[in-house]
């Protein structure tokens, strides 16, 4: 579905890419928050799995401040969606236990994931 | 009205939709259905929370779901966020192609996303307080911003 470069996609699979304009965001914890679940996406998909990358969203219409998205593609219908989903949310519910409560606001406020199956 | 019959329409215009600004049209229709139910159902289920502040409404119940700390709440919030998303870029992104994330989808795409994702997220408003808003019902706000 997506209109993408084939070979790109073999090159940046197997690691998590951060676009420049998300980078002045990125904090510690912010960048293990991404790699924790990045890592279980790859755990989950394996192949599967064609790309991940953050970047940055600004909303039109409210005035909020910037979100920094994992937007994970994946080789997935959508009947395989949601239990994806699933096991991405587990696993960052799990981290979120070794998080601080300002750490836990911040990936509320900050953060959010992307899933995209490829197979609409 | 029902907060849903937002969502049906939408639900109808993509059956048929040929033209990009029905595309447009069906994603930004079936994102407020959503949005206003899952608003409904999260005052249901916390009938003693602070209403939304007017200005942020959309991030704010996001983030209502997003704090709950269990697994259906921070799904909501998932797919919320992104349908939020997909909404702004229908409304405001108006070429041929239009970038969500890193990548570039027609808005045929984007709303086939969107269908995948309202889907997922109607079954899981079920799970989180089942039964539809009911005729009427109006997602709680106020005009001063509150936080939380």
């Amino acid at each position: 579905m997506a209109d993408r470069d084939n070979s790109s996609a073999l090159k940046d699979q197997g690691r998590l890419h951060f676009s420049m304009e998300a980078k002045p965001l990125l904090t510690n914890f912010r960048v293990h928050a991404f790699q924790t679940i990045y890592e279980s996406a790859r755990k989950e998909l394996g192949d599967l799995l064609i790309q991940a990358s953050v970047s940055v969203y600004y909303d039109h219409y409210e005035p909020v401040p910037p979100i920094l998205v994992l937007g994970i593609l994946a080789d997935i219908d959508g009947k395989r969606f949601g239990e994806v989903l699933d096991v991405l949310i587990d696993s960052i519910a799990t981290e979120s236990m070794l998080w601080s409560e300002a750490e836990k606001a911040d990936f509320n406020k900050i953060i959010q994931l992307d899933l995209i199956p490829t197979k609409i | 009205m029902r907060p849903l019959d937002f969502y049906r329409l939408g639900l109808r215009i993509a059956e048929t939709a040929a033209a990009e600004a029905e595309y447009r049209n069906a994603v930004g229709r079936i994102y407020y259905g959503l949005h206003h139910e899952a608003c409904c159902r999260y005052f249901r289920e916390n009938p003693d929370a602070a209403p939304l502040g007017r200005g942020s409404r959309h991030l704010r119940l996001i983030e209502r779901f997003s704090v709950s700390g269990d697994r259906t709440s921070n799904k909501i919030a998932v797919l919320l966020g992104r349908l939020s998303v997909m909404r702004n870029i229908s409304d405001y992104e108006l070429g041929s192609s239009v970038r969500y994330n890193n990548f570039l989808l027609s808005p045929g795409q984007l709303m086939g996303l969107a269908l995948i994702l309202a889907q997922e997220l109607l079954v899981t408003l079920d799970d989180y307080s089942p039964g539809d808003a009911p005729d009427g019902c109006e997602c709680r706000t106020v005009q001063r911003t509150v936080s939380n």
